[in-house]
């Protein structure tokens, strides 16, 4: 039985560019369900990366809802936004978004420690993250000591670390060669699979988007559900 | 600079702050120079030599025989003394008034009719015009006087508008025979200033009667001057200081204007823009920014003078000569020198990041990962170089007899190279918690640790700059309260007499054996020893005597060094002791002798040993009274002191003493050795009061750097917090991160403080102040100034993280990662 984990409804959200605004989301609706994969398809500036960043809360949509798991995300305060962001989603960026100044084993450990595990939970989980992406020699490496591929996999081992319901992925093979980029992807389906995951997964590429079970594409500021010819 | 506004401002403040004190510092100074070389010469004026004598003065007839034997004409004998008109302080110059106008030296414009009338009247005074304005007085007007310990009614008599209006504000004129008669002079001059030739002056010397010296005004003047220049020179290094942290604080501001347009510079570069055209495109802009905050700078500069004139000359007259000019006078060239100094520093500082930034390729222009890894490079050599320049200061401090000059340069020499080793400093010490409290520590601690290693080129000179700012904290207190205490100890010492008569009369009059013997019998008293202080000619120029008779276990004069059979010979008046500031600037020790001007000419007296003496840093001479006598034929008692029999009560002895001088209490003061105490404290806590201030600005340019690096940090980690915020650190979790990093940061700059404080007090003590007043101080390590520099800092440091802590937790991480 299909249960409806994140609804997205009439999403407005416009950044102002000089004295003109710029409408990127314009009354998006969108259902996405437990355990389901989506990938989202757009231009350049179509507002995919905005869509994430409001369904995860670090945005503010101007107008609309967004409900994760039955909550109210637009309801919530900053920090009620924050402590559900923690808790419950995991979040891979184009540019890996790793913290320089930790190890790779810190950078995934962080997100444990802001959600208040014990150290041995916290060392527990981290281990077993390091070892599910291989990363065992790569631990105690700085980012900039590592390689984009290796970099990534950190990135997802932090995304994943804690369980999240929800895995918001920003064009997460987007700056990693196609070869590395297929190991990642599959590394990330296979990992969320295992946890039983919901996954939004924005991309350009169309041989990623088709990995997905739904392909949404954004057109000016609406999403389209679609198969078939992409124009970009 | 327009789009970063708050950076520009911090700049401009840096700059403006270190100028301020620069140019402060140096127009009170300049002012209490130029005051004191106008009270000098407003009393020396064009003279070329003066005739002076010993503690009795000139006779009269040697004026005149002057001027009858020799033919002397260019001759004006004068007698000085201090009064007090409605509360303000005026040397009293009793002259000639015929020379003195023919010589146009002071009263010109002195209208003759004036002139007689002054010659008339006994009771007959002149002032200048701004003098009489000040007070308040008109031509004719009866006023009165005090001087002495005695009030007097004076008539002024004449008003003239003097040449030099500030030289003369604080001066009141009357004839010769009025200025004898109100300073209790009769028959005798304080000195015959004279105009001569080379003939003349031969002539004059071999003619003089014995007890009487010719001397050089202006290597008279000179010695007076060289008195009060350790304290200027003093003064001036502080505020250099100042412009150094002012420095670092616009260095880090200049790099991080270049970090923020490393897109611009790098496309500048790839569309050919060549090295030099960047060079001078960063320079110009800090340089135009750097300009308008030294002219700033020269308007609060001009203020801060004002306010610190007063306590510089105030200084100058406690310590050194009666400043009665005390006028603010803006010197064109303190004005030039800062602003130049102000634009000089701005230049050297900046030129560090705009040549790093011309140097790099196009591709790579100063980003900040390629900035940190050449500091992290630079690191081993920036702190090996550091280490030279500490041990190089450390070995020109160690030179025994070098200059005031030379021992700044070692201070400059050690705090320079102990700057450079803060950041190596910093990143060991964060390297080494990390590796010991690293099962302890969370992500949020690691990070802070981290990033203030990552972020060494900017953490590492604000931890610099307030180790630099807290370590004159600590330098200063420990010295000032090693000085205090060193006081406090000698007074104790020198202040073994219970209760101490002294007179104002400069003739001691009232202070007779008949007096002593009245003292004597009174109960409880066990002995009175008589006193005479007085200021006598030397081959140094004019130094203070003492002459005493010591009682039994006298602990008034503490030996530098006990030599066996001292207190005999001196006893037997047999040679004289020296205070160490003399000892030390003339370089004299026990053994030699001293060349002075007695009653019967010229005398060589030995120097028997050197004693402790926090009086004056002009240096004194001590001898038995009997010797004293012997040697200028001179009774007169300038003090009694007073010791009380063992079980006698102090309050009602003193109550008995004051009965018994009722009738003189305006010309005799009485006073407990606790009430000298706590005056002699009181000046000097008041002499150092400065230090305070200076101490206070200091710091204040450096919290403006430590807020400059910060909001630099934190503008660099922009991205950084995003993505923290976006894994769910809250924004108070942000912010407690970087007041922990900055509080860290404050802690280290407070803890190395400690060291080069230490060290920088050793050396104010051991050789700045020796060198410039000839005084050794005891150690003392007050545990409070210990912890205050480290609660400074500590409080320093958060404060100036708490607007970047606030800006960071505010960041929008969405927008943050959008625009990276």
């Amino acid at each position: 039985m299909t249960e409806e984990f994140v609804q997205i409804r009439n999403l407005h959200r416009t950044f102002q560019e000089g004295e003109l605004g710029h409408p990127v989301l314009q009354g998006t609706s969108l259902t996405v369900n437990r355990g389901e994969t989506v990938a989202l398809l757009g231009r350049s500036g179509s507002g995919k990366s905005t869509l994430l960043n409001v369904i995860s809360g670090i945005d503010k949509a101007d107008a609309g809802t967004v409900i994760v798991d039955g909550i109210d995300l637009t309801a919530l305060s900053e920090h009620e936004c924050t402590l559900f962001r923690r808790q419950h989603i995991g979040f891979v960026y184009q540019f890996f978004n790793l913290i320089p100044t930790l190890t790779a084993a810190e950078n995934i450990a962080l997100v444990l420690e802001l959600n208040g595990y014990s150290p041995v939970v916290i060392k527990e989980k981290t281990d077993r993250m390091i070892q599910a992406v291989d990363l065992e020699k790569e631990k105690d490496k700085f980012p900039d000591q590592m390689s984009g591929g290796e970099q990534q996999r950190v990135a997802i081992a932090r995304a994943l670390v804690h369980s999240p319901k929800l895995v918001l992925a920003d064009e997460p093979t987007g700056n990693l060669d196609a070869e590395i980029g297929q190991q990642i992807l599959k590394l990330l389906r296979e990992l969320i699979t295992g946890k039983q995951g919901t996954l939004m997964l924005v991309t350009h590429s169309l041989a990623v988007a088709r990995t997905a079970d739904r392909i949404i594409t954004l057109e000016d500021g609406l999403l389209v559900e679609r198969e078939g010819h992409f124009a970009w | 600079m327009n789009r970063h506004r708050w950076q520009s401002w911090l700049t401009f403040i840096g700059v403006m702050l270190g100028v301020t004190m620069v140019v402060g510092v140096d127009l009170a100074n300049s002012s209490a120079r130029r005051a004191f070389s106008l009270s000098l010469d407003s009393i020396a004026g064009s003279v070329t030599h003066q005739i002076i004598g010993g503690p009795k003065g000139i006779p009269d007839s040697v004026y005149t025989r002057l001027r009858t034997e020799l033919a002397i004409r260019s001759s004006l004998p004068m007698v000085i003394g201090q009064v007090s008109i409605k509360g303000r302080n005026f040397t009293l110059l009793g002259v000639d008034p015929i020379p003195e106008t023919t010589l146009g030296r002071h009263m010109t414009g002195l209208e003759t009719h004036g002139l007689s009338r002054a010659l008339l009247d006994d009771n007959a005074v002149m002032l200048s015009r701004r003098a009489a304005d000040k007070l308040g007085l008109q031509i004719s007007e009866v006023f009165e006087l005090r001087t002495g310990g005695r009030t007097f009614l004076v008539r002024l008599v004449a008003i003239f508008p003097s040449d030099n209006p500030a030289a003369t504000e604080g001066l009141l004129f009357a004839d010769i025979a009025v200025a004898q008669r109100l300073l209790n002079r009769f028959g005798r001059l304080d000195r015959i200033d004279l105009i001569l030739d080379e003939s003349d002056r031969d002539e004059i010397q071999a003619w003089l009667p014995a007890g009487l010296g010719l001397v050089a005004s202006e290597l008279r003047n000179d010695s007076m001057r060289q008195m009060s220049e350790a304290f200027h020179i003093n003064l001036t290094a502080m505020s250099l200081l100042a412009l150094l942290v002012a420095a670092l604080l616009i260095y880090n501001t200049v790099t991080l204007s270049v970090l923020q347009r490393r897109n611009t510079l790098g496309i500048f570069r790839a569309l050919g823009v060549t090295r030099k055209e960047i060079f001078v495109l960063v320079l110009r802009e800090s340089l135009l920014l750097a300009t308008a905050a030294s002219l700033a700078g020269l308007v609060m500069g001009l203020l801060l003078g004002q306010a610190l004139v007063q306590l510089v000359t105030r200084t100058v007259t406690d310590l050194y000569f009666n400043l009665h000019v005390t006028a603010f006078l803006i010197d064109p060239l303190s004005l030039l020198k800062g602003f130049l100094m102000g634009l000089g520093m701005a230049f050297i500082a900046c030129s560090i990041p705009a040549w790093e930034a011309s140097r790099s390729r196009p591709v790579n222009v100063m980003q900040r990962s390629t900035v940190e890894r050449r500091w992290q490079l630079r690191l081993p050599m920036l702190t090996a170089l550091g280490a030279v320049c500490l041990v190089a200061g450390l070995l020109l401090v160690a030179r025994t007899h070098g200059s005031l000059v030379e021992g700044f340069f070692a201070l400059a020499l050690i705090v320079f190279g102990f700057c450079l080793m803060v950041p190596g400093m910093v990143v060991l010490v964060t390297r080494l918690l990390l590796r010991i409290l690293s099962p302890l520590l969370g992500s949020t601690a690691r990070i802070a640790l981290r990033d203030i290693n990552a972020g060494i080129s900017r953490t590492g000179m604000a931890v610099a700059a307030l180790t630099v700012a807290v370590s004159v904290t600590v330098g200063v207190g420990v010295m000032v309260s090693s000085f205090r205490e060193t006081v406090s100890v000698w007074l104790g010492q020198y202040l073994s007499g219970d209760i101490y008569v002294s007179t104002l009369d400069r003739n001691g009059s009232g202070l007779t054996p008949a007096l002593k013997s009245r003292l004597q019998a009174l109960a409880g008293v066990a002995s009175v020893a008589p006193s005479r202080i007085e200021n006598i000619e030397t081959e140094f120029g004019p130094v203070r005597l003492i002459a005493l008779t010591p009682t039994e276990n006298d602990t008034r004069l503490p030996l530098k060094h006990s030599v066996e059979g001292v207190a005999e010979l001196f006893y037997q008046g047999k040679g004289v002791l020296i205070s160490e500031p003399l000892a030390y600037h003339q370089q004299l020790s026990s053994g030699d002798s001293i060349t002075v001007l007695a009653a019967k000419g010229e005398q060589q007296l030995r120097i028997l040993g050197v004693y402790y003496d926090y009086t004056t840093s002009r240096g004194m001479i001590a001898m038995h009274r009997e010797a004293y006598r012997e040697l200028w034929d001179d009774e007169r008692i300038s003090g009694f002191t007073i010791y009380k029999e063992e079980n006698a009560d102090q309050a009602n002895l003193l109550d008995a003493v004051r009965k018994i001088l009722t009738s003189e209490a305006d010309q005799i003061r009485v006073s407990s050795n606790q009430e000298i105490r706590e005056t002699a404290m009181a000046v000097f806590d008041r002499t150092f009061a400065i230090t305070h201030v200076l101490r206070l600005l200091t710091i204040l340019v450096a919290f403006v750097g430590v807020l400059s690096a910060l909001m630099a940090l934190q503008l660099e980690r922009t991205r950084e917090f995003a993505i923290l915020r976006a894994t769910g650190m809250t924004p108070r979790q942000i912010s407690v991160m970087i007041l922990g990093q900055t509080g860290l940061m404050g802690l280290l700059a407070g803890l190395l403080s400690i060291p080069l404080g230490l060290l920088m007090a050793d050396i104010l003590i051991d050789v700045i102040n020796r060198r410039s007043f000839g005084w050794s101080m005891l150690h003392r390590l007050p545990a409070g100034v210990l912890a205050e520099a480290v609660f400074l800092a500590l409080i320093a440091a958060v404060l100036a993280g708490v607007y970047p802590a606030l800006k960071a937790a505010s960041i929008s991480p969405a927008q943050a990662l959008r625009e990276e």
